[in-house]
């Protein structure tokens, strides 16, 4: 399949997955267990039989949602669940909530009591992330293991989790490589195509994604120019916005606006891709090891994190993350997308912003939120800040 | 402008199309100017049409524009407060003309112009009386409505409670001030600072914002000509 063809379909998978995976499941006899964001091992349900999907926030202006949820809720929660109302997750045969914030973890009573799912699972993912959440952690993906099990009608055979965990492995270093050749020759591929790739990870089965990887991998590599370049752009790392796509017509615009997008670490993005499993050890503890060590979020409280009091400009470890991630990719700045009433997120901002003046790396934050609205406001602040650092260079 | 004097300038209120509305302001200065269209060795366009202006040689966000002409009239500003009709921008400067930091509101009309003029229609008074009216207050009223909409809904109610209409006003300009001055905080400096924008022609806000912020402001002569100023002078003087 030819790149424009394998990003076309990337596209249009991530914009709209629900026919794709309505006709897979009907006609393939697939069965399917939505994932509400974030960190659910997909490996694991992967092992249990099932394909792990993404639930997605959807593109459609809210209606039926706005009924039950506050209009403050975010996002992500609104979207899904106004999917939800009108019957667009119908293909799924149950769906996993990992309670990570207020909004998931009090929204799933209103979702579950309104969809009902043939099998609904939580997942209570440790909050905090040091060694004693550990032993909770492991019994908790047991137990998340069992019921797996007790829905599919039979037992995870041994050896079934270490063959998920390397084929998930394997898509993931497929992408990682497709990152890296777009940080060595930036317009590669353009950032909505970056997304589209993984957020396309979480939507079809593993083994078919990959093989669309390689072969994407393969054609990128061939091509002598890069198709979407801007000698003179600004080089910057995209990041924020968990729990859902970003706006592709955002992402072009930042490209547009005169960016040259070298890296993101968007949940479906760059967050999503960088781990690798160690496959020797127990399975069901490298998931809990990678919940464990690499989990960089404000969801969460790392004690490893934690600075004395005074220096507050610590707290924040997205902050040391998107630094070296900058540093990595030779980025001038950091564009934020800043996804309206997401409360971990906001509460942890000033520290983030802190720690970029300090450090002095050009940091634009951005906004987003479910109804798109005009871009011109977003344009001006792009352009902005790209005059900004072309005035200091 | 000619070698980096002010020849002549116009100021008018935009329309829905920008191209039309800048070719109007555009020959009413050249006219004042006594030149034409073709002596003009550059057009440089900022600000929200500037992308739709086709006889532009040039277009660049009125932040950095803004930047360079506070700059230009007052060298040592540090702090930019610009309040518009439809947005509010807060900018530090680094000494040198340039943009070191910048922040905007423009989700929401609280803090900005659209606000004063949704009050004044509601008060009964034309805009640029607002300000003068508030500065006759002999109460506190407090408006703590945060959305424009509401703030107006607020202001009816205390009309029909028969609270003076300058009490009012005064209260309503305490509260774009508090909005405001939220904004500056954000930029995490004090030092000179300078209002721009439409608004700071309304002497009750910037009375309201010195008080609220703790400080004077310099107020330029022609508060809305800065980043057109500034326009010119990034192709008049690059550095």
């Amino acid at each position: 399949m030819e790149r424009e063809a394998i990003l076309g379909f990337m596209e249009d998978l991530a914009r709209d997955p629900s026919a794709y995976l309505a006709e897979r499941a009907k006609n393939h006899d697939v069965r399917m267990i939505g994932c509400l964001p974030m960190y659910v091992p997909e490996e694991l349900i992967h092992a249990a039989g099932f394909l792990p999907v993404a639930v997605m926030e959807g593109r459609e202006p809210i209606s039926l949602a706005n009924s039950q949820l506050m209009t403050h809720s975010c996002g992500f929660t609104r979207g899904s669940y106004d999917s939800a109302l009108t019957g667009a997750l119908s293909y799924l045969d149950g769906v996993v909530n990992p309670l990570l914030c207020d909004q998931l973890r009090f929204f799933s009573d209103i979702w579950f009591e309104t969809n009902r799912f043939r099998h609904t699972f939580y997942l209570h993912l440790p909050y905090k992330l040091d060694p004693n959440a550990a032993g909770f952690l492991l019994r908790e993906l047991g137990s998340f293991q069992s019921g797996l099990e007790s829905a599919a009608g039979r037992e995870m055979l041994p050896g079934d989790l270490r063959e998920s965990i390397r084929l998930f492995n394997r898509d993931r270093a497929a992408m990682r490589r497709v990152y890296a050749l777009r940080r060595e020759r930036p317009g590669l591929i353009r950032a909505r195509d970056a997304v589209n790739l993984v957020a396309s990870s979480m939507l079809m089965p593993r083994e078919e994604h990959v093989a669309l990887v390689l072969g994407l991998v393969k054609e990128l590599e061939q091509l002598s120019s890069p198709p979407h370049v801007n000698a003179d752009g600004v080089r910057v790392v995209l990041a924020g916005h968990p729990c859902a796509m970003p706006d592709a017509e955002v992402l072009d615009l930042v490209e547009e606006a005169g960016c040259v997008v070298v890296d993101d670490d968007f949940y479906f993005g760059g967050a999503a891709i960088r781990d690798v499993l160690d496959e020797e050890m127990p399975p069901i503890e490298a998931l809990v090891g990678r919940y464990m060590r690499r989990t960089i979020c404000p969801t969460k409280d790392d004690p490893s994190v934690f600075a004395p009091l005074g220096s507050a400009s610590y707290r924040s470890n997205q902050a040391e993350h998107l630094i070296h991630l900058a540093r990595e990719s030779r980025a001038e700045g950091v564009i934020y997308l800043r996804e309206i009433y997401c409360d971990p997120f906001d509460f942890e901002y000033p520290f983030l912003r802190e720690r970029m003046d300090e450090v002095g790396l050009p940091f634009l934050p951005i906004g987003t939120e479910h109804e798109i609205g005009t871009l011109e406001p977003v344009r001006t602040r792009v352009q902005a800040f790209v005059e900004m650092v072309r005035q200091r260079t | 402008m000619r070698n980096q004097e002010v020849v002549s300038s116009h100021i008018q209120p935009g329309g829905v199309d920008a191209e039309q509305s800048a070719r109007e302001v555009l020959a009413v200065a050249l006219d004042k100017a006594g030149a034409t269209m073709d002596e003009l060795n550059a057009v440089v366009a900022t600000g929200y049409g500037r992308i739709s202006i086709p006889f532009a040689t040039r277009q660049v966000t009125e932040i950095t524009c803004n930047a360079r002409g506070v700059h230009h009239c007052y060298p040592d500003a540090e702090l930019i407060i610009d309040v518009g009709g439809q947005d509010t921008k807060v900018i530090r400067l680094d000494g040198r003309g340039r943009v070191a930091n910048f922040a905007m509101n423009d989700k929401c009309a609280a803090g900005t112009g659209r606000y004063l003029e949704v009050i004044a229609a509601t008060l009964g008074v034309g805009i640029g009386e607002l300000g003068d009216l508030a500065l006759r207050a002999k109460g506190k009223v407090n408006i703590s409505s945060m959305c424009t909409v509401f703030a107006q809904t607020e202001v009816v109610s205390l009309i029909a409670r028969r609270t003076g209409t300058e009490d009012i006003a005064a209260g309503v300009h305490e509260a774009i001030a508090r909005r405001v001055r939220g904004l500056a905080a954000s930029m995490r400096i004090r030092g000179k600072t300078v209002l721009t924008g439409g608004v700071a022609k309304n002497i009750g806000f910037v009375r309201a914002l010195e008080a609220e912020m703790g400080s004077s402001l310099v107020i330029p002569d022609d508060p809305q000509i800065l980043t057109a100023l500034g326009a010119a002078l990034m192709v008049l003087s690059p550095s």
